[in-house]
């Protein structure tokens, strides 16, 4: 398989969000500001590189009866590891993400990814598709994140961009704000994106 | 020592169905809220499998908290051994259900594999332990959750069931208006927030 | 019979190899964490009684049995006792809320400070900021705390004066003398 063709479907034509809908607990939960949408991106694309990788390599030790449970192990395996490197070094981020640092486990893309790729490809492909799935799923949390900050708070990243004289809305940064801001983005992607690709 | 007060139960049950509900507030369970509401039947049959799975999973899942890994100092093995046990429970069921009624089997089984990655019930189990609840107070926890997301997921298929005769815009057909109208539910039910 | 002893062995062979992994990463950060929980702590108690030259933790299982309460620290200056810091973590709107509340031995609030906390992005999420923490400095432990909750922020502001309720108790019950 193309190389470059895995990372085009990863990032755009194949997006896990805004195409296939997936993982969407996380995409929703915690974009209220970008630094957690790219946080959480990242933490999601280490699982999703390790447990691809570790899985192209162990496929054919893996009887295919009990293969969804082990897949699961070696996910939840790498999700308690970066839960437990993102405590040690950045706490802060950790305590944002709360909850759904475990819940990384039961993302269906990684899961998914598993299954449908890295159990029946090499494992150069499969740490190349793990990568750019990942990144896509991390561009669309920090697209998502940072919508929802900057028309909630007014600031990006933290920076305060849109000044004091702005009136935040604050229902984007809760919990309606993010269905909202998806359904927006995601009839968005149809219109532009798409339309491009074809 | 079980701290049984009625009230303090009652302000669990009513958070985890209204003011927290786990689908509308706390964002868990979105994929089988998204993926099996189009029509109330299927969304009701759903929501009574994770009502069983939920209920189970958290009474198993605060046995092994306390007796294995609080007991070994074993926390870290929290996140494997809660995705096994409900891995397990939900195979178990399929087998017992299928097994003894054939009835339920046909309604339910379908939705039951989709549960092991529905993280409302891996999540469930988690703030039980994170929230330091009792015995008690996590199985009305469990139950205040999967009323909860039954009710978000029976509510929103019967608005779906509705837009699907509506003419809407060609790019917000599917996921689009789906999530808009999730996001509007969800500005109802915040209007639940202060009520504990 | 014998297909499903393999396939269970060979789980538990994937599954123990995991604990290992895991075990051997948390013993690797488990110090981290601590070391890392302890600094912050210190730092917030330094800015509470900068008089201070030392602090230790009140391991009293009858003061720690209090409600909220999770860690109290003695904070010295010499010899004397000049205070207590104490860790109290309620629920806020969205998860716990770790507050550190430093209180002289007369029984003055010295600091409020927010470890960590979930609360909503630009609403709850004001609890940290300075304006809202210096409300609790100078107020007396005789009676509960008395601050101006941030409107848009009930549930957060709340479980801030909870906590910090929290900590009057316990102080007020069984650390003055």
């Amino acid at each position: 398989m193309n190389m470059g063709n895995i990372v085009k479907n990863g990032i755009v034509k194949e997006n896990p969000v805004f195409i296939q809908f997936l993982g969407m607990c996380p995409v929703l939960a915690v974009t209220g500001t970008a630094t957690n949408g790219l946080g959480m991106g990242l933490a999601t694309t280490a699982v999703l590189l390790g447990s691809n990788t570790v899985i192209a390599l162990m496929k054919s030790f893996i009887p295919s009866k009990i293969r969804i449970p082990s897949f699961i192990v070696v996910i939840a395996t790498f999700v308690t590891m970066i839960g437990m490197v993102m405590n040690a070094y950045i706490p802060d981020l950790y305590n944002a993400l709360g909850i759904f640092i475990p819940l990384i486990v039961v993302n269906c893309l990684i899961l998914g990814r598993a299954e449908t790729f890295a159990s029946k490809n090499s494992t150069t492909a499969s740490v190349v598709d793990g990568l750019s799935m990942g990144l896509g799923f991390t561009l669309a949390l920090v697209v998502l994140g940072g919508v929802r900050e900057l028309f909630g708070s007014g600031s990006i990243f933290g920076v305060e961009l849109l000044g004091e004289a702005y009136p935040a809305m604050g229902i984007m940064v809760q919990p309606p704000g993010a269905f909202l801001a998806l359904g927006l983005l995601t009839a968005l992607f149809n219109v532009v994106i798409l339309k491009r690709i074809k | 020592m079980l701290d049984l007060s009625v009230s303090s139960l009652f302000a669990i049950l009513v958070s985890a169905i209204l003011v927290n509900n786990f689908v509308l507030s706390r964002f868990l369970g979105i994929c089988p809220f998204l993926g099996v509401s189009k029509q109330v039947e299927t969304a009701f049959g759903m929501g009574m499998a994770v009502t069983f799975v939920m209920s189970l999973a958290s009474v198993i899942t605060y046995i092994v908290q306390t007796q294995i890994l609080e007991r070994f100092d074993l926390q870290y093995m929290q996140t494997i051994m809660f995705i096994l046990v409900i891995a397990s429970l939900v195979q178990l069921v399929e087998m017992v259900i299928q097994k003894t009624s054939p009835a339920l089997y046909q309604s339910l089984g379908v939705f039951l594999p989709l549960i092991t990655t529905n993280c409302a019930v891996l999540g469930l189990t988690i703030l039980n332990i994170q929230e330091n609840y009792n015995i008690v107070e996590t199985i009305v926890h469990a139950i205040g959750a999967a009323v909860g997301f039954s009710l978000a997921i029976v509510l929103f298929a019967a608005i779906r069931e509705k837009l699907e005769i509506a003419n809407v815009p060609q790019p917000f057909k599917g996921f689009p208006i789906a999530l808009l109208t999730a996001g509007l539910m969800s500005l109802a039910f915040l209007g639940f927030s202060g009520l504990v | 019979m014998r297909e499903i002893i393999k396939l269970g062995f060979i789980l538990l062979a994937i599954t123990s190899v995991a604990g290992l992994i895991l075990g051997g990463v948390n013993s690797m950060t488990a110090d981290i964490i601590e070391e890392r929980a302890l600094e912050e702590s210190m730092e917030a108690i330094e800015a509470f009684f900068p008089e201070s030259d030392g602090a230790g933790f009140v391991d009293d299982a009858d003061v720690l049995d209090y409600d909220l309460v999770d860690e109290v620290y003695e904070v010295r200056q010499g010899d004397n006792v000049i205070g207590y810091t104490i860790k109290t973590v309620p629920n806020g709107y969205d998860g716990p809320i770790e507050i550190l509340t430093g209180i002289t031995i007369d029984g003055e609030i010295t600091g409020v400070e927010i470890l960590s906390q979930t609360e909503t992005p630009g609403l709850g999420d004001r609890i940290t900021t300075d304006d809202f923490k210096e409300q609790f400095i100078g107020q007396s432990s005789d009676s509960e705390v008395d601050v101006d909750v941030l409107s848009g922020a009930t549930v957060s502001s709340n479980a801030v004066v909870n906590g910090v309720n929290a900590a009057i108790n316990v102080f007020e019950e069984e650390l003055r003398n």
